[in-house]
């Protein structure tokens, strides 16, 4: 089965692509199940604001419980909270992992507790990241985590299940790989826009396919499409697309 | 049958491409059903005498001239693109000219932009322009390739109300409705989201007459472009018309 381990979603047109349009797409393109989280990507992200974003989720979850697996997203610098989402949201709620945006970088101390709570959970933490080339190629994420604060977080924690996202999400992409062969516990999401031809295959001969999972981050079909279209073995293409995220659903402990 | 708008042979100074040849763009033409397809030197971007990269096309092209249809590159700001221009067109057989200001040192909005597509015109040629060539996100410091300036594009466009722009590589903005004039024909490379959608609307606001099926390669994967277009709902006109015969009504008589 396709699994999905990077998208959003909304129960609210306007906002994230409809959870809708989001299934009617998965259909489509064979995909069986999506991640799907409402990060907030600008502003304080303050708590009020982070509880209705996950209750959407929860909301799209109960809709389609085939189809969406909720993410939940939290903002590790209201700590409290941020804990008590994760109990509401995964522990009580069902969603399979933790979703982090920029407001802090994957190796700040402030990511600690989640990325503790995550290992003892037995869940993924799906971590926003990119590598800008230039000042003016990706502003406004000053805290953006690259390769090298993964290689950082990942040596503290080997136990952690981090998921680097969207090696497509732009930025480059060929420094990601690099960084990231450090770090042998840090899965990559091939989900973004970007389709340059040969990134996939980089991709499985810098870390090997085992470590790579199928996303799209609302770009479905440019998601499927590259892997299809890649030259790798049947089975690499299969591992990807579905049977290494389902390895990281068992090793769920809740 | 699928005619590709969008083609490119040769290396990216900036990164490693896995595919560089004209037998390489065959094979993956071959592998996803592509026909024919209008092909530029990626070189052409960078040597200071573009011309010498259409040389170079010309040649590699050879006897494959069947299935792939060489197209200029040139530089107006440099010395004779005048006499290249010619021979692009009479010895070449070249029916396009691809303009890239950012890699070339100039804007839209200089004299030799307006000079060098006039002198196209004149020839029968047709004028490619592009959104970009590379996502500007992820570029080296030494590229200097931007997004197009859709105001600057719509302000170029007008100053040429009765001819015919392939608009390449192009994403959907605001700035698109401005050009409704001249007839400009879109490839649909950076159309590709929204599970078809995107693609779907845009063919309603603009029709199937104005678009053209474009892959990027060899810099890109050419398989979700397809994709996307067989997930749109269309009659057997539409799509034949987008994967081939807009383009090759665009070209006929023109190399």
């Amino acid at each position: 089965m396709r699994i999905d381990c990077h998208n959003h979603c909304s129960g609210v047109r306007g906002r994230w692509p409809s959870v809708e349009d989001v299934v009617a797409g998965m259909g489509k393109l064979g995909i069986g199940r999506t991640c799907c989280s409402f990060p907030i990507t600008r502003g304080d992200a303050g708590p009020d604001d982070v509880r209705e974003a996950n209750d959407d989720i929860l909301g799209c979850m109960q809709r389609f419980p085939d189809a969406i697996l909720g993410q939940c997203f939290v903002n590790p610098g209201y700590a409290r909270h941020a804990q008590d989402e994760i109990t509401r949201c995964v522990v009580d709620g069902g969603m399979s992992g933790v979703k982090l945006y920029h407001q802090y970088r994957i190796d700040e101390p402030v990511q600690f507790p989640i990325v503790e709570r995550c290992i003892e959970l037995g869940i993924p933490v799906l971590m926003h990241a990119g590598h800008p080339t230039t000042p003016d190629s990706m502003p406004g994420q000053p805290r953006l985590s690259s390769g090298e604060h993964f290689v950082q977080v990942a040596g503290r924690y080997p136990e952690a299940m981090l998921i680097c996202a969207h090696i497509g999400g732009g930025g480059d992409w060929e420094w990601q790989l690099k960084a990231l062969r450090e770090a042998p516990n840090v899965f990559l999401d091939t989900s973004g826009s970007v389709i340059d031809q040969g990134m996939i295959e980089r991709c499985v001969r810098d870390l090997g396919a085992e470590r790579l999972l199928f996303g799209t981050d609302m770009n479905l079909v440019r998601g499927v499409g590259k892997l299809l279209d890649a030259r790798v073995t049947e089975r690499q293409r299969e591992k990807v697309l579905g049977l290494n995220f389902s390895k990281l659903l068992r090793r769920r402990r809740i | 049958m699928i005619y590709d708008a969008d083609m490119w042979i040769g290396h990216w100074p900036f990164r490693a491409l896995p595919y560089h040849s004209a037998t390489d763009l065959l094979r993956q033409m071959d592998a996803h059903g592509i026909e024919k397809g209008l092909v530029g030197s990626l070189h052409g971007l960078f040597y200071k005498d573009s011309h010498e990269a259409n040389r170079e096309l010309a040649k590699e092209l050879g006897r494959r001239r069947d299935r792939l249809v060489p197209c200029a590159v040139l530089n107006p700001t440099y010395y004779g693109w005048e006499e290249d221009l010619k021979q692009c067109h009479e010895e070449f057989g070249m029916p396009v000219l691809r303009l890239v200001p950012d890699y070339h040192g100039y804007s839209l909005a200089d004299h030799v932009a307006a000079e060098i597509t006039e002198a196209a015109h004149g020839l029968k040629m047709r004028v490619a322009l592009f959104g970009r060539i590379v996502d500007p996100r992820g570029r080296h410091p030494l590229d200097p390739g931007r997004e197009a300036d859709g105001a600057a594009i719509a302000a170029f466009l007008r100053k040429f109300p009765s001819a015919s722009f392939l608009m390449l590589n192009f994403a959907d903005s605001p700035e698109r409705r401005r050009w409704d004039e001249p007839a400009c024909h879109f490839d649909i490379v950076r159309f590709v989201g929204g599970g078809g959608r995107r693609l779907q609307t845009l063919i309603a606001e603009y029709g199937a007459d104005r678009l053209l099926f474009g892959s990027a390669l060899l810099m890109r994967y050419a398989k979700p472009t397809l994709m996307a277009l067989e997930m749109c709902d269309l009659s057997r006109q539409e799509r034949e018309r987008i994967l081939w015969r807009n383009l090759a009504a665009l070209v006929a008589g023109m190399g």
